[in-house]
């Protein structure tokens, strides 16, 4: 049961391949100036051309059929030639040894599990090949005094390999599909602007039902806003101001144009909440008061805020706005926008005049 | 036909149905006096007619609106009408010589609106457009790219754009005439058009483009 490899999980394994061979060319090189330690020569000698011949093996792997490199066969092929020279590492040498024969290679076998299985199973191997370093270091005759910090050390690093790789191998992994989703999108995009885009404009323009224009506009913002992608699961900034505006269009027949500078920095979701309810609620306002035809709404970065986060959002409408100086402020206005806005430390200004329209401003922190 | 004093306009767009629904739109104001499906075609239409205002889709075959702008940006005003709202085609647009860019979404009347001031020499800016712009003078600064920034007014004028006020609202709350907010938006688009130039300049230069 094979997944099929993608361009990261090839790189991967390529960087393994060549990790695989400097560690075994570092444990022959190791073993050749230690033979004089050596119990048992041709035990290690027969590990040594185990782990070569497992080595070209994979590497042949890589070249041929790389796919059958994550099936769990060959990683438990893998995994057992380390453990068994984790084990036979105890037993060829004497007490008295300068070299461990093959300390390095098992962690190549960690990244492929990690790259392969992820960070669990990369894990749960890593523990296996601890035990065997510690069942390996307890064959050795003697019984040396220092053989448990040998093994620890080992197998905190084997742990380390382990969660790392699973780790990294995972990240890049997503950063592959994000890259490639973005990719087709603009791909899409390329065809839509020609096409459906193009049809939805000329349905917008000439058709005389207001039913089907709605659902032409309705149907281009969609399009847009899956287009502009959407960057989280979170509803952020972008998308609960459109949903606000989406429901005032729905509501009162009018347009609302949402205008997000793309240089803003995403806010909390705290202060997404009270900007979008307080937005939701200056639209509401002008489509019971305003007759406006046109909204827009309008979002920065406030640069004179003390934080790099801080936002300005403007909603400002075409209609037959109202004498700030003699209305008293709208029970609506007063509660619903000014409430929220200052519940999150920011201000509102509200400004308007007969025959103007209206434009109310947020400042959030 | 239009009336004595109707605007003269060509009409740009690889698709027909589109340029008689704009045609039907524009009303007895302007005066279509030639019509084109590609970027070629359009430049051979313009430079026999001489229109007053050509409104051109970014989009065509044959070099497109880019080819038209870069042509005929400098005989006549050249407005975009686009379906793209990518920061790149209307950055490339305004650098090219276009005077205007508008998506194909704007309702009729407002298109009417938009396209006589553009006849009469005004700069026309969607609000989108503006924020665009807005934000690629302060990428620049930040950057601290080299290039003219805007001044404390013009960016306030260009804020009040974005924002969707009128240019005489602008005026008004600036206390300032709306000739010189319109003076305003020529100057922050010549400053774009001319940070824009030699951004693409200092590019080809340094990859060794000719």
């Amino acid at each position: 049961m094979a997944r099929p490899l993608t361009q990261t999980d090839r790189s991967l394994f390529q960087a393994t391949a060549v990790v695989r061979w400097l560690t075994l060319g570092w444990a022959a090189f190791g073993l050749a100036i230690s033979t004089e330690h050596l119990r048992h020569a041709s035990a290690a000698w027969v590990l040594m051309v185990l782990a070569l011949l497992v080595t070209s093996a994979l590497t042949v792997l890589l070249t041929q059929d790389p796919k059958r490199l994550v099936s769990a066969p060959v990683i438990i092929i893998e995994l057992a030639t380390a453990a068994l020279l984790l084990i036979g590492d105890g037993y060829v040498y004497t007490d008295a040894r300068p070299q461990s024969l093959p300390w390095a290679w098992p962690s190549a076998a960690l990244i492929a599990t990690g790259v392969a299985f992820g960070r669990r199973w990369a894990v749960v191997s890593a523990i296996g090949l601890s035990l065997a370093s510690f069942f390996g270091e307890g064959l050795n005759d003697g019984g040396t005094s220092n053989w448990g910090v040998t093994a620890s050390s080992k197998a905190g690093l084997y742990l380390l390999t382990a969660l790392i790789s699973g780790y990294v191998a995972h990240r890049l992994r997503q950063a592959e599909v994000e890259i490639s989703a973005a990719r087709a999108r603009e791909e899409v995009a390329v065809k839509l602007h020609d096409g459906v885009l193009q049809t939805l404009a000329v349905i917008q323009r000439r058709s005389d039902d207001p039913e089907l224009v709605a659902l032409a506009h309705d149907q281009d913002r969609d399009l847009r806003d899956y287009l502009a992608g959407s960057r989280s699961a979170q509803p952020d900034l972008t998308a609960s101001l459109r949903q606000a505006a989406a429901l005032y269009e729905r509501r009162h027949g009018a347009r609302a144009e949402v205008i997000i500078a793309d240089d803003i920095v995403e806010p909390t979701s705290e202060v997404i909440a009270a900007v979008a309810g307080a937005v939701g609620e200056a639209l509401a306002n002008a489509g019971k008061h305003s007759e406006a035809e046109r909204v827009v709404v309008y979002a920065e970065p406030d640069d004179d805020a003390p934080s790099d986060a801080g936002l300005f959002v403007s909603i400002k409408d075409n209609g037959v706005g109202f004498d700030v100086d003699a209305v008293t402020e709208r029970i609506g206005m007063r509660d619903s926008i000014r409430s929220r806005i200052e519940s999150i430390g920011g201000r509102v200004e509200i400004s308007s005049r007969p025959g103007r329209g209206t434009e109310v401003r947020l400042w959030a922190p | 036909m239009g009336s004595l004093n109707a605007v003269r306009v060509v009409i740009a767009d690889d698709h027909p149905i589109w340029r008689s629904g704009v045609r039907n739109d524009l009303g007895d104001n302007f005066d279509v006096v030639g019509e084109a499906g590609d970027g070629t075609e359009a430049v051979n239409v313009i430079r026999e007619t001489e229109p007053d205002l050509v409104l051109c889709d970014l989009n065509m075959p044959n070099g497109g609106g880019l080819k038209v702008a870069t042509e005929c940006g400098q005989m006549t005003r050249v407005v975009m009408l686009t379906v793209s709202q990518a920061e790149r085609d209307l950055l490339d647009a305004i650098s090219a010589g276009a005077c205007g860019y508008l998506l194909k979404s704007t309702p009729p009347d407002e298109l009417r609106n938009e396209l006589w001031k553009a006849a009469q020499g005004e700069p026309v800016f969607s609000p989108s457009l503006a924020a665009l712009v807005l934000t690629e003078f302060r990428r620049m600064s930040k950057a601290e790219a080299p290039g003219e920034a805007l001044s404390a007014r013009e960016r306030e004028v260009l804020q009040h754009v974005a924002r969707g006020h009128t240019y005489r609202e602008i005026g008004e709350e600036l206390f300032i005439a709306e000739k010189t907010v319109e003076n305003h938006v020529r100057n922050i688009l010549a400053k774009l058009h001319l940070n824009r130039k030699n951004e693409l300049m200092r590019y080809a230069i340094e990859h060794g483009i000719e």
